[in-house]
């Protein structure tokens, strides 16, 4: 700035303000030798009372300086604030195509920091714990015996474990029940993570061991009687009331008593988690149930790869102890560690990762389209540059004035796209699926908005880019009338028409990908989940302590449940299980059939199913077509004979095109009643065999099944229960609760739902993925028919008159209609073919989401492109009419 | 021995120079000069601070300055009020005479406050 400044003043002010102060000296050194003084004496008193000369010039310099960069720096932002000031005109002048630029600006904006607030939250934000990329997670068989001794072997991390399945339990809170979400954790959960109790404290190791006293929702669950709550139970249960420690809160009936709370933003291991047990785990069978998760954190130095080197050697050499290994040949080999936070995102990660990419073509498909309609102005704008040009000013000026303006515009749009992406977040937020994880970290934060600004500024950039080197062009005065002129305006109008292919191609990829999603979607849904979901209502009813009751109890309760809902206005038929399908959970069993030592011919004498304890009525109301023999009675009681249904499934497997009806199967599994004698596991008959269902997903296999009368089942911690309603299900949840206050007033009733929206949860995520890109996907194509009208109809608008003389010189209207068809179908054309291979190039990233459709189905490659040749069709069409109709004596005489 | 001379009070400089140039154009040492002269050197003014104070004042557009001949025929700067500093120098002189009558009234005072014979 400062040589700047120099060369701007030259040399000159040093010497004048040398000569000024020299000329000072010299008049005070004459006024002093005319006052009587000598010559050299009077020069040292000028001098003298002058000061140093030297600070003084130095001082005068200084001020100049700064005045001069206020001055130039004020006229700098005058000039802008001009600029500006002109763009807003223009945008009055032209209210109609700035409202398409901006409006498109704003839509794309919105639409991509909204969805960069979601993958940021959910993907890129880093765990809420103190250096969370030390966190792993264990990949084993999550066995109490893995963790006995990784905990003690493990040099590489601590490790800490939870129970891996959301458990619910039965909360009672000043008499009314409640169920709240609950997790068992170790001792070393906490720390491992890093986040200790906001108030209290945590679990001791005592209180994880052996002899604990509650035994809250299940058997694993070895307690105490001590308790941690969520920041939120804390607050809805015990209004924030700081003495909460050392109260009791009465869980499952059991008595426990409050020991530490979490702070707020604690969520672990899930978003709902509210109590946490200690989790005991070293009672029991070691080598028995997925039970212990393991999550751990890497001691200083040591690496991720040591972790799983160290896991990978442990694990295998398990084997020696665990005494089945001899019959699971693949034991040990998939044992990994893995980053926590990779873990948490899990599947959701390839979803977003394609959401993002397609964000970046929506964005990318934004720029070009308003980078076409710009440039396809910037021609028209031509002569009010060269205008300006031609009285001064220069190119940086004309450039400046064109990116001024364009950035202008995009940091208006991306005002208004933020405010837009803020009413638009939480309807999004909603509208994602339920199990996705970290939806509490969606937010408009800081960085979002540095997102969004971003964007802004690089599409005002990247979109101003050609129109403003195109004005430093006229600048140079290339433009001006003549044989040059018309040189430089037939490359723009390359570039617009490249450019507006270009869109096509984006849109084509997006389109293909939306349809792939969109195809999964609707075959997922198509997918018959093996029962009737219409007009079906399920709920949980849970009374407290109901694991621990006898099987008569549980009987007795179910019977007086299944009685009054039988009596109940509106309910056509009602039925409980202890799971139903699609719910969360472990239900697997290991069955042995009589006579078989091998029946899967894997050297293992058992084989493994998925196991229901179902109510009679259960496969009329789930409307489950029994296939062969009979379906359960009343008659199948606690002491009547052990009776199973199996599924068609199993009995294909085992019995081929033999009846099963009449063989024997037996449940490896000690907690039944051994009606057969101490120590003998019963046999049950097969009675029946059901048709299919589907149980944990529409996409993968039905899981093989093995059904059990309620009043013969062990199993069970809750009850579900299904009801069919006559016409519809909108009172059913009332007769749910009324029915069930007046058995059991303390039990609660939750997860009251249709199996409609139960099911609709297990599509969420695809359903989400195909609905937001089927979103892009036309909105591109939108844009992309925008861009390519803009091209077309500003070419038309500049061959006006070249049309006007070949209309003159006899061309039929028809050939000049395919004149301008044919440079329209000619850029859908291409563009379109060069979507393709690079749709196919992008789709394989797509094909883990796919069901049921192939990634490169020729069928869609088809459709789309259809779609696309017609939507080129329609935009060629009207500017191509349009030119038909110029009269050519005004032709000629047009400009 | 004692310098009684005064040193001047910051910005008054300022009044001075505009009040100084309110008789027509002068050069840098005219100023000085004249100031003197009028004050009988009762400033103990580095001559030369007049200096930066000038290129200030022309900064902000109160005096504008021209190279000229001097009266011994020498190159000189000749410095002369703009309208913009002529109006300055109005409001600086009122707000300076209100200051020094305020100031003046106090220090001149003769009469012992009539509240303080109760005591």
């Amino acid at each position: 700035m400062w040589r700047r400044y120099l060369t701007f003043w030259g040399r000159d002010v040093d010497r004048d303000l040398r000569d000024e102060v020299e000329f000072h000296i010299d008049a005070r050194a004459r006024e002093l030798i005319s006052q009587g003084w000598d010559g050299a004496s009077a020069d040292d008193e000028a001098r003298r009372v002058f000061g140093d000369p030297h600070a003084i010039v130095a001082e005068c310099r200084r001020i100049n300086h700064q005045f001069e960069q206020e001055r130039r720096m004020s006229a700098y932002l005058s000039e802008i604030r001009d600029d500006m000031w002109f763009a807003c005109r223009q945008f009055r002048r032209q209210p109609r195509y700035w409202a398409v630029i901006i409006l498109t600006l704003v839509v794309g904006i919105a639409a991509s920091t909204s969805l960069f607030a979601v993958v940021d939250g959910v993907l890129l934000k880093p765990l809420p714990y103190p250096r969370s990329d030390r966190l792993v997670r264990l990949q084993t068989w999550n066995l109490r015996g893995e963790y006995v001794h990784l905990r003690e072997r493990a040099k590489t991390m601590s490790v800490a474990a939870y129970y891996p399945a959301p458990r619910e339990v039965t909360v009672s809170i000043g008499g009314e029940p409640a169920r709240l979400s609950a997790s068992g954790v170790t001792d070393t959960l906490f720390d491992i993570l890093g986040v200790q109790p906001a108030l209290g404290r945590g679990f001791t190791t005592q209180e994880t061991q052996e002899g604990g006293t509650g035994v809250p929702g299940g058997e694993y669950w070895r307690t105490y009687g001590v308790v941690i709550l969520s920041s939120s139970t804390w607050r809805d249960y015990f209004a924030r009331d700081p003495r909460v420690i050392g109260q009791t809160l009465i869980v499952e009936g059991v008595p426990h008593t409050v020991v530490g709370v979490m702070p707020p933003d604690f969520h672990f291991p899930r978003r709902n988690t509210a109590l946490w047990f200690p989790h005991n785990l070293t009672k029991g069978d070691l080598w028995g149930g997925n039970v212990a998760m393991m999550i751990g954190r890497l001691k200083d130095g040591r690496t991720l790869s040591e972790a799983r080197a160290e896991l990978q050697t442990i694990i295998p050499s398990l084997r020696d102890v665990i005494p089945w290994a001899k019959f699971v040949p693949s034991y040990g080999k998939d044992a990994d560690v893995e980053p926590l936070a990779e873990a948490i995102v899990g599947g959701a990660r390839r979803v977003l990762l394609v959401l993002l990419a397609s964000i970046g073509v929506v964005v990318l498909v934004l720029c070009v389209n308003v980078a076409t309609l710009m440039l396809a102005r910037g021609v028209a704008r031509d002569r009010e540059m060269v205008t300006r040009a031609a009285l001064g000013a220069n190119r940086g000026r004309l450039t400046r004035q064109v990116l001024v303006e364009n950035l202008t515009v995009a940091l208006a749009s991306g005002a208004i796209g933020i405010l837009t992406a803020l009413a638009s977040l939480k309807a999004l937020v909603r509208f994602l699926p339920a199990d996705l994880p970290r939806i509490e970290l969606i937010h408009l934060d800081a960085r979002v908005v540095l997102f969004a600004v971003s964007v802004s500024t690089a599409t005002g950039v990247a979109f101003g880019l050609l129109p403003a080197l195109r004005a430093s062009r006229v600048g140079r005065g290339l433009l001006m009338r003549g044989a040059g002129g018309v040189v430089v305006e037939s490359r723009e109008r390359r570039i617009t028409s490249v450019l507006a292919a270009l869109e096509f191609s984006l849109a084509v990829v997006l389109a293909v990908s939306a349809v792939l999603l969109l195809r999964t979607l609707w075959n997922l849904t198509a997918v018959d989940p093996g029962f009737t979901v219409e007009r079906l209502v399920t709920a949980r009813i849970s009374p407290p302590g109901f694991a621990k009751r006898d099987i008569p109890s549980h009987h007795l309760f179910a019977q007086q449940l299944l009685d009054q809902l039988a009596a109940a206005p509106g309910v056509r038929s009602a039925a409980v299980a202890n799971a139903i399908p699609f719910d969360a959970g472990l239900f697997g069993t290991l069955f042995q059939i009589e006579g078989r030592s091998d029946p899967t011919g894997k050297g293992m004498l058992s084989a493994n199913a998925t196991y229901l304890g179902v109510s009679t009525g259960y496969f009329d109301t789930m409307d489950v077509p029994v296939l062969a023999g009979r379906a359960f009675t009343s008659l199948d009681g606690v002491n009547s004979p052990r009776v199973v249904m199996i599924s068609r499934r199993i009995a294909k497997q085992f019995w081929g095109n033999e009846s099963p009806i009449g063989a024997h199967i037996r449940f490896r599994d000690e907690r039944q009643p051994l009606v057969d004698g101490p120590g003998k596991l019963p046999w049950f008959t097969i009675v029946g065999v059901v048709d299919e269902v589907h149980f944990a997903d529409l996409t993968g296999d039905t899981s093989p099944m093995v059904y059990v009368p309620l009043d013969q089942f062990w199993d069970l911690e809750s009850l579900r229960v299904v009801v069919r309603a006559y016409d519809q299900t909108t009172s059913i949840a009332g007769t749910l609760q009324a029915v069930v206050a007046r058995i059991d007033p303390s039990a609660p009733v939750s997860d009251v739902r249709s199996y409609a929206s139960k099911l609709g949860d297990a599509v969420a995520r695809p359903r989400f993925a195909a609905y937001l890109l089927g979103g892009f996907a036309v909105i591109a194509i939108f844009l992309a028919a925008i861009g390519a009208y803009g091209v077309l109809a500003h070419a038309m608008s500049r061959r006006v008159r070249e049309i006007g003389v070949r209309l003159a010189f006899g061309a039929s209207s028809g050939h000049v209609f395919g004149l301008l068809f044919g440079h329209g179908m000619r850029l859908t054309l291409i563009g379109t073919a060069i979507g393709i291979p690079i749709a196919i190039g992008s789709t394989r990233f797509l094909s883990a989401l796919l069901f049921g459709v192939n990634a490169t189905e020729p069928a869609v490659f088809a459709a789309v492109a259809i779609v696309l040749l017609l939507v080129g069709l329609g935009v060629s069409y009207i500017p191509a009419r349009r030119a038909t109709r110029i009269d050519p004596m005004e032709a000629l005489r047009y400009e | 021995m004692r310098d009684d001379r005064l040193s001047i009070l910051k910005g008054a400089l300022d009044v001075l120079i505009l009040k100084s140039l309110s008789w027509g154009p002068m050069h840098g040492y005219g100023v000085s000069y004249w100031i003197r002269h009028v004050t009988e050197d009762a400033f103990t003014l580095q001559e030369g601070v007049l200096y930066p104070a000038l290129h200030r004042l022309e900064r902000k557009g109160w005096i504008m300055s021209e190279w000229g001949v001097s009266e011994n025929n020498r190159r000189a700067k000749y410095y002369e009020l703009t309208d913009a500093g002529r109006a300055q120098l109005r409001h600086e002189l009122s707000v300076w005479s209100r200051f020094a009558d305020a100031v003046s009234k106090v220090v001149s005072a003769t009469r012992k406050p009539a509240w303080l014979l109760r005591r």
